[in-house]
């Protein structure tokens, strides 16, 4: 932040009134952030508890088990290994997909002089208002006649390609000197080559960004491998915590062991890594 | 008190799987099965159509056949594999791979079937087999209704009947479960009373559970009311005219019944299970927060499992009736079917045969996940020695399964948010069934 | 024409694009080449999109005309049938009884409460987020550490945090653990005239977080020399929200609100894990009864036929705060 003392709170008023504001502020703040925070915390005591009920698990609670976690371990039905894997296959396809196919076409839209240009990138920008339910039907018809229902390419191939990434990395690269280009060909890149050795590396802080937002999407996406993936062990973590809600459904410390589980990785790896994930977020903010 | 079934190798979700009941459906409604039981006396006419009865003397080439079915988990797959394999030893021409779903079956199974890859031989709850029956994507199986060794009158008929259309068989069933009055024997000694068999005898002794014991609730039923449409058979209604060409619950019957739940459920008897913060019926009955329930078998191995001490104080009664009323209670059952796009008609018919022939289905009963569809089990020693299982058995008699014709699926849809409706206290019995018949008989037929 | 809209970079840079043109006419790179090259980079998207997106939305149309059965994978021309059992009867000719009663229409009821949802969450969302951004974009100490509590829920998944949510406000549950000594206890979830809220009250803990970010960023792109000529005028803290702060959030607060209505239109996987579209249809949103319809029922035009409508009515909505916006933007 390059904002200076301007914005302090109160700067020019007396003492009381500054103190005053300043406690208002951190109480409003720590409130806020406390509502946000307690479900995790509650999460976790749940998880934590044989037969938690609301006052065993609410602040501290009032016997710790690892009970819960060794009976998900233990279920037959329940392939914590197996969805984690999926997850990560799922996502993981989908983000380098993603970031292959956007980049390609973001720089093609920035930097190269083609017929119809203006017009694709109008079009691929107002793809961006279709509501995903309305394709949601047919996409799901056209995966059962091309036999992809509950497979890995029909999870992923329909989520390959995304405006958004598009529009991205088209700004990204129209940010970038078109002189590099022109030099490198002089050099005799031909065009493939200008983006892949020039442009491209230039290009990794927005690949990483998109690449980050494409993959946390991916992995919470919950509604389209609900509808794809038809067996337990096609599930991604979200639609298996479903199904194990649905099947432990009032065994509250058994599905919080489990919402644990997914939400997790996500969390460590946010918290490691901050200021990608809000970099992330923000930038797609930027595209209104 | 009951004599000891418990088999502790199997779980309750193994069984709820097998019935095709999972606790999800407490919440969506669908617990309901569908099926088309009026075609009752139907049950005559193989004879027309079996005019391959040569199909079963051409010996069957060497064939390999695909089978899918649902299991909750690995043992419950392996009780079936062990069964297959019976099947292959005494078949050496046939070869058969068997998948178990552990998910969404149904879903998969129509999206095979529009894409017609679906298996040779697969498992059909009764709730949609009205519907792929009318679709036409089952093979007929009226040569086995002429097979002497499967011998089809040995079925209990609202059974075999519940997987018929338009005379013809599309389906044999593999097992079922009934509903049946369970409770807590000493809870009820307790309160002085006995296994009520009447509606007002029920009311009763859940009155006096409540007074003197310190139960939540003496009894558990989903907020669907699933019960109900037991109590609508038992009370002389029926859900679909004799045609079925229209809903016809709404009767004075169906509105009398309902309005005994919900007089239960406003006096405190009757409690739900989101109300009491247990999953389902079972988990109720083996913590004793409550002392009753109407529920199924898949209930015994749960119990046995997670809460031995109680599963010995459960006992389990035929429904109670009303006054005058008769005998009814409602049956889940699946069927192993054929597609109809089968490269090997012959040898999927002589695997359904196999698996439920009387020796199959008696090697597949008394694992205890299900109920035997014949009625000369009844005198098997293992029931003899299952009294509790041997109730829910004899109630195959007088069962009625939750199916509706063709559009099954659709009209329970509409159907079990208007209950749920009345037992929140939303809407009154009347208004909740007229609405939703008059909805099905616009919106579904 | 790129080389003119190049035309943004340094001068040495706009010297080199001459020499570079001329360059590129001797190596023969031409026109045809760039078109071939540029369409070869967009074919996979170009391919993807028609297959994935611009067919099936095509394809969508025809089959909400369609009664299709999905275990043929095939359908029948009905032609409007869907849409008028959909619709029909008006809300305006029972006095609008669908919106109280699920079992009249299920669609308006359900488009009911997809608005009531809306109207419930988005401003909290944005204010919630806006009233956040602002307080963190002073000088706060741990404002990083409250920066991450208030994101956090944005890293959920809709299906971890309902199954969460569904937990803290059973009938058991940890919300009545706490209410229960003040004798407000009770059961949340499973009351028809409350579970609706349960949703809502999961969706604006989530949705603060992002939005809070998004103007986080918009409230970094603010010209500092703006706030410092607003405290030389001697504006108050509100006047320098009203006059500097806000205007100047214009483009973030436009793409906020619009994307959390049109999400919140779509809003379906929260509702299912949370309760299922129930107790009594009062969380069965607009996008849950076309998976309903659609996927648990089989009746795929249908549901195809609800998504149109919907299509519909998000396309309306955004075309007006467009509208709205361009008009708005004439007076600055």
């Amino acid at each position: 932040m390059a904002r200076s003392n301007y914005e302090y709170p109160g700067y020019e008023a007396s003492g009381a009134t500054y103190w005053t504001k300043t406690t208002l502020l951190y109480a409003v703040v720590s409130l806020g952030a406390l509502w946000m925070t307690l479900p995790f915390w509650w999460t976790l005591t749940t998880a934590l508890s044989q037969n938690p009920t609301a006052s065993s698990v609410t602040f501290i609670p009032a016997e710790l088990t690892l009970g819960n976690f060794v009976t998900l371990w233990e279920r037959p039905d329940i392939l914590l290994v197996r969805w984690f894997l999926n997850t990560v296959l799922f996502a993981t396809a989908v983000t380098l997909f993603n970031l292959a196919f956007d980049s390609l076409a973001g720089y093609s839209l920035a930097k190269v002089d083609f017929w119809g240009r203006d017009t694709l990138f109008l079009g691929f920008i107002s793809t961006m208002m279709i509501p995903g339910m309305v394709t949601l039907i047919p996409v799901y018809l056209l995966l059962v006649e091309l036999n992809w229902i509950n497979t890995y390419q029909g999870l992923i191939a329909p989520l390959a390609a995304n405006p958004f990434g598009i529009f991205l990395l088209r700004q990204h690269f129209k940010s970038l000197p078109s002189a590099l280009g022109d030099a490198a060909k002089i050099d005799g890149c031909n065009e493939f080559q200008t983006f892949y050795k020039v442009y491209l590396p230039l290009a990794k802080p927005a690949l990483a960004t998109l690449g980050i937002f494409t993959f946390m999407g991916a992995w919470n996406n919950f509604e389209w491998p609900l509808i794809i993936a038809n067996s337990n062990e096609m599930y991604t973590l979200p639609v298996a915590l479903f199904a194990v809600r649905n099947q432990y459904f009032a065994e509250w410390g058994l599905m919080m062991a489990a919402a644990l589980l997914i939400v997790a990785p996500v969390i460590i790896a946010f918290l490691a890594a901050q200021n990608y994930f809000i970099q992330g977020m923000s930038l797609s903010g930027m595209k209104g | 008190m009951s004599g000891k079934d418990s088999r502790t190798s199997v779980t309750r979700r193994q069984v709820m799987a097998a019935t095709g009941a999972t606790s999800a459906a407490l919440l969506s409604g669908c617990l309901g099965g569908n099926g088309d039981e009026q075609s009752s006396g139907s049950g005559d006419q193989s004879g027309e159509t079996a005019t391959d009865a040569d199909a079963t003397e051409t010996p069957i080439p060497q064939t390999s056949l695909s089978l899918a079915g649902w299991a909750a988990d690995d043992t419950e797959s392996e009780l079936l594999k062990q069964r297959i394999s019976d099947f292959e030893s005494t078949h050496d021409n046939i070869d058969v791979s068997y998948s178990a779903v552990q998910a969404k079956y149904k879903q998969k199974l129509k999206t095979q079937l529009g894409a017609g890859n679906a298996p040779d031989v697969f498992y059909v709850d009764a709730n949609y087999f009205g519907s792929f029956a009318a679709n036409d994507v089952l093979l007929s199986l009226d040569e086995l209704e002429a097979d002497q060794e499967l011998d089809t009158d040995d079925f209990f008929e609202p059974l075999i009947d519940a997987f018929r259309h338009d005379g013809s068989l599309y389906g044999v069933p593999k097992d079922f479960s009934t509903l049946g009055l369970f409770y807590n024997t000493e809870l009820f000694d307790q309160a002085g009373v006995e296994a009520p068999e009447t509606w007002s005898e029920l009311k009763q002794a859940l009155a006096a559970v409540a007074e003197k014991t310190d139960v939540k609730a003496p009894m558990m039923e989903y907020g669907n009311a699933r019960m109900w449409k037991a109590l609508l058979y038992q009370n002389g209604g029926q859900m679909l005219s004799d045609d079925e060409s229209e809903a016809v619950f709404a009767s004075d019957e169906g509105v009398e019944a309902l309005e005994y739940m919900l007089e239960l459920r406003d006096e405190g008897l009757l409690a739900t299970p989101d109300e009491l913060g247990a999953g389902w019926h079972g988990a109720g009955l083996g913590t004793e927060e409550i002392a009753a329930a109407i529920i199924g078998p898949w209930t015994f191995p749960f119990l046995a499992e997670n809460h031995p001490e109680v599963d010995e104080k459960i006992d389990v009664a035929h429904l109670p009736i009303p006054e005058g009323g008769q005998k009814a209670t409602s049956a889940y059952t699946v069927s192993y079917s054929v597609a109809y796009n089968t490269d090997s008609p012959a040898a999927s018919r002589e695997l359904i045969k196999g698996l439920t022939s009387s020796e199959g289905m008696q090697k597949w009963a008394e694992q205890g996940l299900a109920l035997s569809a014949r009625k000369s089990h009844q005198s098997l020693q293992f029931y003899e020695d299952h009294p509790r299982y041997k109730t829910l058995l004899e109630a195959g008699e007088w069962s009625v399964p939750v199916a509706y014709g063709p559009n099954s699926e659709a009209l329970l849809n509409r159907l079990h948010p208007e209950l749920e409706g009345a037992m929140l206290g939303q809407q009154s019995a009347e208004a909740a069934l007229t609405k939703a018949q008059e909805k099905i008989n616009t919106e579904v037929f | 024409m790129s080389f003119e809209e190049s035309r943004t970079d340094t001068d040495a840079e706009s010297a080199l694009f001459e020499v570079a043109t001329s360059v590129k006419q001797q190596l023969g790179i031409n026109r045809d080449q760039d078109n071939l090259m540029g369409w070869m980079f967009v074919l996979p998207n170009v391919v993807m999109f028609l297959v994935f997106l611009l067919g099936p939305v095509l394809f969508a149309f025809f089959i909400s005309f369609q009664d299709w059965n999905i275990l043929k994978n095939e359908g029948t021309w009905v032609g409007l049938t869907n849409y008028i059992e959909i619709l029909q009867p008006w809300p305006w000719e029972n006095n609008f009884a669908a919106l109280k009663d699920p079992t009249v229409n299920l669609w308006w009821y359900s488009l009911k409460n997809t608005a009531v949802y809306a109207i419930g969450t988005v401003p909290l969302q944005i204010f919630g987020g806006l009233a956040i951004a602002l307080l963190l974009d002073k000088r706060v100490r741990g404002k990083k550490i409250y920066r991450a509590a208030y994101f956090m829920p944005v890293m959920l998944s809709g299906a971890a945090s309902a199954v969460m949510w569904r937990w803290f406000l059973a009938a058991d549950g940890v919300i009545n653990g706490l209410l229960e000594p003040i004798g407000l206890a009770h059961n949340w979830a499973g009351d028809p005239a409350t579970a609706l809220g349960g949703v809502m009250l999961m969706a604006i803990w989530g949705g603060i977080g992002s939005n809070m970010i998004f103007f986080l960023a918009g409230l970094q792109n603010i010209p500092e020399e703006l706030y410092e000529a607003a405290r030389i005028d001697g504006a108050s803290d509100w006047e320098k929200f009203r006059h500097v702060t806000w205007p100047n959030l214009g483009n973030t607060s436009f793409f906020v609100i619009v994307m959390a209505i049109i999400s919140s239109f779509q809003v379906f996987g929260i509702a299912l894990a949370f309760s299922a579209g129930g107790p009594y249809y009062s969380t069965t949103t607009s996008v849950l009864l076309i998976y309903q319809r659609a996927f648990e029922e089989g009746q795929m035009g249908v549901g195809a036929a609800m998504a149109f409508l919907l299509f519909i009515l998000i396309f309306a909505f955004s075309y007006y705060q467009y509208r709205y916006r361009q008009s708005e933007e004439v007076d600055y």
